[in-house]
């Protein structure tokens, strides 16, 4: 009966319940015609905890399901508006947009507003403001696609319409919802990350809280060349807020880690890329003098592609040794360094890098010690410190293993780390967490299979960051 | 500035319906914002005119020069970086203005100012099936460039979980 309602009226209407929850209301804006997307009246069978018995029915409760999350989440007085609609969007057999939802307006200096000349996505300045700014507008624009798996359409692709997290190998439409709409309250910057240049002259709310640890400036305090050039930084983009980081060591993984505790020149906390090889790294880990393998004419490079010689054997017996990367597989080197008795083994990468480095690749039971990367400019900054060793005693003294200081999509000041991949990727640039954080998150550029439909500690901290914003 | 325009429109309703601001045919500009203040640089992406919601017809008009050092609020931000906000095009004298167009910076009495979106702000989520069959999901801002993802006969960049370089190369 419902669907019969809704295919009689035509144009944009409030539809369904108002998800009136703890917090806010949000309402889906059916904008679809008769017979369409929603109103879709094919008979569909009830699917993951999603009983409607059409298409569009089951459609729309995925829609308020994710509504109701976030109505359940957020606090907002005005009624949170989101125009929802299924089209035909791009799709080839291989690839497909999938959906889209943004802000359909920003806003600056209205009453409420705790930053000045700052602009803020429609539905957070209308909760910030107490009243809804444009009454006849909804807040937030969402469509899908609404030939997803048909053919020539990510051919044999859904949408899953269940609300209970078991999609399978398709695609998760409650998931797709949260993290579309999780953009539409405001994770987001307005800026352009390719050149750095604001909206219309002014920084969003977001960029308020973007910390480039190079240059210890956040996003509103620089020239757009400083902005553009920090989008592409990865590893060295963070958010600054106490908010989110409080919350994020709650709720990502400890990583694994290289800490220095000696001299004082070099000591602190090292990100390490982990081996698929040897043992994995644990929260005891391996204490050791850090001792360098040097085989080549430079005097400081050391590739430990073939046997170690009697110097180098007696250098690494008992420590962890530090090779360079290149000439030969990780593992030979390894193994290598292993054979001459070393409990550990650092790879120093031989190229720049930022962040967290690139793993170790190569499969080989043979290998017992634990292997990991380090990046260039770390390693460098260790072999400075190494210049003082003897033939068989090193002044750098660390423990590689699980650091329970650390986190896994964060960096070593304890700030979470943003989206920067080098090029730019518009659209997953800067507006997401890092791909590096670890347990996953929603706002990551990638949706991954193992989310929970969660939002908020200790899942997950896209409610953080938007608390961070302004939301309650 | 600001006050001066606030304390005008004491009275008058705050914001109530900023885009359905096409009662008045008589929006009649008394400035037009081709006359902004001098000096203003011009962002790479500045695109939108300006406009003021008339305090008392409630139509939209290009604002006067006070409305309009209202609007920008002069000034530089630091890092050096000039207010960008400078007007492209002004309104056309005296015709109203049934909606704001995209990227058209309104100034409300109160001296709220809002920009209407269009699908070049929105983010497009992008699925992609790889070689081994699995489904990878990016994002894209813009209607564009989401069309330009698909086009890529299935090659969208999509934004890979877990590290870049993990072969086991020399």
């Amino acid at each position: 009966m419902r669907n019969k309602t809704l295919a009689l009226l035509t144009g944009a209407f409030l539809c369904g319940a108002s998800l009136s929850q703890a917090a806010a209301t949000v309402t889906i804006v059916n904008n679809d015609g008769p017979g369409v997307g929603f109103n879709d009246p094919t008979p569909a069978l009830p699917v993951g905890g999603n009983d409607g018995t059409t298409l569009g029915q089951q459609r729309l409760n995925a829609f308020e399901f994710a509504a109701r999350k976030w109505g359940a989440t957020l606090t907002s007085v005005p009624t949170i508006r989101i125009r929802a609609n299924w089209q035909a969007l791009a799709c080839n057999a291989g690839s497909a947009v999938l959906g889209a939802a943004g802000a359909t307006s920003v806003w600056r200096n209205f009453a409420g507003a705790p930053r000045v000349n700052t602009w803020y996505g429609a539905a957070l300045a209308n909760a910030l403001s107490g009243a809804a700014l444009d009454p006849g507008t909804p807040e937030i624009l969402a469509r899908f696609n609404i030939d997803l798996g048909k053919p020539g359409c990510l051919t044999g692709t859904f949408f899953y319409l269940g609300l209970d997290n078991n999609a399978g190998s398709s695609v998760d439409l409650v998931a797709v919802l949260l993290h579309e709409l999780g953009h539409g309250l405001g994770f987001q910057t307005f800026t352009n990350g390719s050149n750095g240049a604001q909206l219309l002259g002014f920084p969003s709310v977001y960029d308020h809280f973007l910390l480039d640890s190079s240059l210890n400036k956040t996003w509103v305090n620089m020239t757009n060349a400083e902005r553009a050039a920090s989008a592409i930084r990865t590893g060295g983009l963070a958010w600054s807020g106490p908010i989110v980081n409080d919350a994020a060591i709650n709720v990502l993984t400890p990583a694994p880690g290289l800490n220095v505790t000696a001299p004082s020149s070099v000591a602190g906390r090292y990100f390490v890329g982990t081996a698929s090889f040897g043992p994995a790294l644990n929260t005891t880990g391996v204490t050791a003098q850090v001792m360098p393998v040097v085989d080549q004419a430079d005097g400081r490079t050391g590739l430990a592609c073939t046997t170690l010689s009697a110097v180098n054997r007696v250098a690494v017996a008992g420590k962890i040794a530090l090779v360079d990367r290149g000439t030969c597989t990780f593992n030979v080197k390894a193994q290598n360094v292993q054979a001459a008795g070393a409990v550990g083994m650092l790879v120093v990468d031989n190229v720049a890098g930022t962040g967290v480095p690139p793993g170790l690749g190569g499969i080989d039971p043979l290998v017992t010690i634990p292997s990991v990367r380090i990046l260039q400019s770390d390693g460098n900054a260790l072999k400075a410190a190494l210049v003082t060793r003897s033939r068989t005693s090193s002044p750098v003294v660390a423990t590689l293993g699980i650091d329970l200081l650390l986190r896994q999509g964060m960096n070593r000041n304890g700030k979470m780390l943003m989206y920067a991949p080098n090029p730019f990727q518009g659209g997953s640039s800067v507006s997401h967490f890092d791909t590096s954080a670890s347990r996953n998150q929603l706002m990551e550029p990638s949706i991954n299979a193992d989310l929970t439909h969660e939002v908020k500690p200790p899942q997950d901290l896209t409610y953080k960051l938007l608390q961070e914003l302004g939301w309650q | 500035m600001r006050k001066k325009i606030v304390t005008s429109v004491v009275g008058i309703a705050l914001a109530a319906a900023p885009f359905a601001v096409a009662q008045s045919k008589k929006p009649a500009p008394k400035k037009p914002a081709a006359a902004a203040p001098a000096g203003k640089a011009k962002s790479s992406t500045s695109s939108g005119m300006v406009v003021v919601k008339d305090p008392v017809t409630g139509a939209l008009r290009a604002p006067t020069a006070e409305e309009y050092q209202a609007l920008t609020n002069g000034g530089t931000v630091s890092g050096g970086t000039s207010r960008t906000s400078g007007p492209q095009t002004a309104v056309k004298g005296g015709g109203a203005v049934a909606e704001a167009a995209v990227g058209t910076q309104v100034l409300h009495p109160d001296g709220t100012v809002s920009v209407r979106l269009d699908d070049s702000h929105a983010v497009f989520a992008v699925a992609t099936r790889t070689p081994d069959g699995k489904i990878v999901l990016g994002e894209v801002t813009g209607i564009q460039a989401a069309n330009a993802a698909v086009s890529k006969t299935g090659k969208a960049k999509t934004a890979a979980k877990g590290k870049a370089d993990a072969s086991n190369e020399k």
